[in-house]
């Protein structure tokens, strides 16, 4: 046991249980054992201790510390926002452990929306009855995993039963943090939490949970997993990853149809895309599963290759997200939309016809947005231009022929006579070609004033 | 402000400053290193100790200086502590209260609003209303073990340790002299019990804690004890020495004649005559006058009922520690009465007859045994 020599650590007696593994203990527990350990009440050392080391704004007054304990507690001093940040400070000067933030969701702080209330389950405490009975005959005190404290979690990732939220004795909820019994007794009756439990009594796990209970049960072993991944207060968890993920998703299968398959608005993924909106822990562990995608590698990209996990109760290469990835969910199976199959019908039938003259044409002929054309039909987009250049330099072709022919003739031939026997509007001519253009008026204008000058010859003679 | 008001501060700066050098002074004679020694050498070969001496020798300085020390030395402040025993109010004395301030020595978090939370399970269990139980004494001693251990502590001083035998009767005192054997034994630390010699009477009613202590006296300086001119001298160069400390304007120089006078008003214990100087100061000061004098000393000494009456409880101390440091058994007998039976040793009995043997006829409810003829 370390000697603890500083007086100024004056809650010691016991150091947190479970860091790197998916039953880390949490913050709320390490502090309602280590008072336990010190035989003090919870709410004696909140107010004696703590208050003085965090903001006023954190801990209420005295006579409500009590009701503060049965709800609130846990999801402040085990949340992701700075309630948990003036916690960890506060206990690890108390205590005179380092980087007690582990205990936490602070890591979590980037990925998800940051009101705690999404995270932790602040109603009511939840056991796993077999953890109980495995600490009682290893002889260890019992601690209170923060992975119990999540709200999506309602399995145990390692006897995979249901976690217990009722005295097997009494019926009654639990309060978050117990403060007058031990943590394995019942804060009504006093019995033991695990003692008699019906799980526990029946010796075998629940096996016969169905899809529903897989589900739970995955949810449970990755989010362990991602607890047990941040072993430092400097890592934390990156955004990033799930909007690429989103967006891989976005563009392999739609918009509409990935809205329509998992649930949610589309408004909702373009926040999700554009970083407007983070999604809560449920949201982003169903989409992560649900896309072939393990949740702690999202959330804390490992680039030097795949990350394996010291507790794993899949063989590795045979996690059950890897085979949704070879084998996307069903509902994803619809790979290009129907709209999209109509619109590439209507653009090779215009191309087909070569009813057009400008990629304004087209879009009008198949009723979609240039960047929609572009963005669906780019090879498309390519030809048509490359078509529309080829006639427009034969075009440009035969008007300067017309207009040489006009220049070189010996009659005055007027523009207005060139454009109609080219079938194309003066403007236009003049515009594509305004050199040729201007050297058929000085023809013209040069023609004209050599008749003149001969008629005049030819007056001049007669007289 | 009147001229004699209380400022807070009783001596002048550089008279307070004398007198903090005149007490560190104290720490370096020859009796005080010699208990030290002792105390030390106890410490290594049992986990309970006694630091015996009369009244004003300087125990308490002793072991706050040892504690002292010992912090420093292991970079620790709870290495070793200090717990006063406050004295009982009734006939017992209240285990719990001292509990509690052995908590507080050692930092312990709330030493007295400690909860009992199996206690509390239990009664929820029996039905009985669930209020947050407070620690009994037995939570309070594991809490005490538990605390030594984080803390590493590794010697407590009890001062005044004759007040945790207080008792109103045998059996109580028995109970609580069980408490202390327990402590020795469980504990991971070492007791040094201070107290004056009279505590030895009490501990007569336990042998197995009489095994588990050794005792260390811390005499005080007797002119007529059996080195009594050294001791004399002895304290006569004490007192030259922490005289010398005062200020040049200020300094005292007794005559032979006080120093004997000095002697005899502090008992022959450096604790007496360290106070009896800073009272003199004190008198010095407020009379303003520029040299410390005969009169300072004459009128703050003690007066003669009550050196009577510290007289009469210091010689029946040392009384005490003469009985119990005698160790006549311990000497070789003289050559001429080598096989003789020695009379310093108790009477026996003659040998083969225990006079706590009961012969089998006397035991109650079995037969008398019969002696069988020859066939």
């Amino acid at each position: 046991m370390n000697v603890v020599a500083n007086s100024d650590v004056v809650l010691y007696g016991r150091r947190p249980n479970g860091v790197g593994t998916p039953l880390v203990e949490s913050l709320s527990g390490y502090f309602a054992r280590v008072c336990e350990a010190r035989s003090i009440s919870v709410v004696d050392a909140l107010d004696v201790f703590v208050r003085p080391l965090v903001s006023p704004k954190l801990l209420r007054a005295r006579s409500q510390l009590p009701r503060y304990l049965k709800s609130h507690m846990a999801s402040d001093f085990d949340g992701m926002i700075w309630r948990a940040h003036a916690a960890v400070r506060a206990l690890e000067r108390l205590t005179g452990e380092t980087d007690l933030s582990v205990h936490t969701c602070l890591s979590w702080r980037r990925l998800f929306i940051p009101r705690s209330s999404g995270a932790i389950d602040y109603r009511r405490k939840r056991w796993c009855a077999l953890c109980f009975d495995a600490w009682d005959r290893e002889g260890s005190e019992p601690w209170e995993p923060l992975l119990f404290r999540l709200a999506p979690v309602e399995r145990c990732p390692i006897h995979r039963i249901l976690l217990s939220e009722y005295c097997p004795s009494c019926h009654l909820p639990q309060p978050m943090v117990v403060q007058r019994v031990p943590l394995s007794y019942c804060h009504c009756c006093g019995a033991r939490l695990h003692i008699g439990d019906p799980l526990r009594e029946s010796g075998c796990l629940d096996t016969d949970a169905g899809d529903d209970g897989v589900w739970a049960w995955w949810i449970s072993v990755v989010l362990g997993q991602m607890l047990s991944v941040h072993v430092g207060s400097e890592q934390l968890a990156d955004s990033n990853g799930f909007v690429s993920l989103v967006n891989d998703a976005v563009d392999v299968f739609g918009m509409n149809s990935l809205a329509a398959a998992m649930g949610y608005k589309r408004n909702v993924l373009r926040q999700w895309r554009r970083v407007i909106r983070r999604p809560w822990l449920r949201t982003f562990v169903k989409m992560c599963l649900r896309l072939g995608a393990h949740p702690a590698d999202v959330a804390f990209p490992d680039p030097g290759g795949r990350r394996t996990y010291s507790w794993s109760p899949w063989p590795i290469g045979r996690e059950p997200w890897l085979a949704a990835k070879v084998q996307p969910a069903p509902s994803l199976c619809h790979t290009r939309s129907t709209r999209v199959k109509r619109e590439a019908a209507a653009l090779n039938a215009a191309v087909a016809a070569g009813e057009y003259s400008s990629i304004a044409d087209v879009t009008r002929i198949v009723g979609v947005s240039y960047d929609r054309l572009l963005r669906n039909f780019p090879e498309q987009v390519v030809k048509i231009r490359a078509a529309l250049a080829a006639s427009r330099e034969q075009q440009l072709r035969r008007y300067r022929h017309g207009l040489r022919t006009a220049i070189e003739s010996d009659d005055v031939i007027s523009l207005a006579a060139v454009s109609r026997a080219l079938g194309v509007g003066l403007h236009a001519l003049r515009h594509a070609c305004p050199d040729l253009c201007a050297r058929v008026v000085e023809a013209n204008a040069e023609r004209r004033r050599c008749e003149r000058a001969e008629r005049t010859t030819q007056r001049t003679r007669l007289v | 402000m009147p001229a004699d008001a209380y400022t807070g501060r009783w001596l002048r700066a550089d008279l307070e400053a004398a007198h903090q050098t005149i007490l560190l002074e104290t720490l370096s004679h020859t009796h005080f290193e010699s208990a030290q020694l002792q105390l030390y050498d106890a410490l290594e070969c049992s986990p309970m100790a006694m630091l015996l001496g009369s009244t004003g020798v300087g125990k308490t300085r002793l072991i706050d200086t040892l504690a002292r020390d010992a912090n420093v030395s292991r970079s620790n402040q709870h290495a070793a502590v200090v717990v006063k025993a406050a004295a009982p109010r009734g006939q017992a004395f209240s285990w719990k209260n001292f509990w509690i301030d052995t908590l507080d020595a050692v930092a312990d978090p709330l030493p007295d609003n400690k909860v009992d939370r199996h206690a509390t399970a239990a009664a929820l269990r029996s039905g009985r209303p669930a209020a947050l139980r407070h620690s009994t004494e037995d939570t309070l001693r594991r809490s005490v073990t538990s605390a030594a251990r984080n803390r590493s502590l590794e010697i407590l001083y009890i001062d005044e340790a004759a007040s945790l035998l207080k008792s109103g009767n045998e059996r109580v005192l028995k109970d609580q002299l069980d408490v202390l054997r327990d402590l020795a034994d469980h504990g991971e630390f070492k007791i040094v019990l201070v107290s004056t010699p009279a505590i030895l009477e009490s501990l007569d009613a336990s042998g197995e804690l009489l095994r588990r202590i050794d005792e260390v006296f811390f005499l005080r300086y007797r002119r007529n004890g059996p080195t009594g001119q050294a001791d004399y001298t002895s304290f006569r160069r004490i007192l030259k020495s922490l005289l010398k400390h005062l200020p040049e304007q200020t300094r005292f120089k007794p005559s032979k004649a006080q120093e004997t006078l000095l002697y005899a008003g502090s008992l022959g214990g450096i604790g007496h005559l360290s106070r009896w100087l800073r009272r003199a100061l004190v008198r010095c000061d407020r009379a303003r006058a520029e040299r410390l004098k005969w009169d300072h000393f004459e009128e703050t000494g003690y007066s003669d009922k009550k050196l009577g009456q510290l007289y009469k409880h210091a010689e029946a101390d040392d009384e005490i520690i003469t009985d119990w440091t005698e160790r006549t058994h311990c000497q070789a007998p003289a050559p001429e009465n080598l096989g003789a039976p020695d009379a310093r040793l108790p009477q026996q009995t003659k040998p083969g007859k225990d006079p706590n043997f009961r012969s089998r006829a006397k035991r109650v409810g079995s037969p008398r045994p019969t002696r069988r003829s020859a066939a």
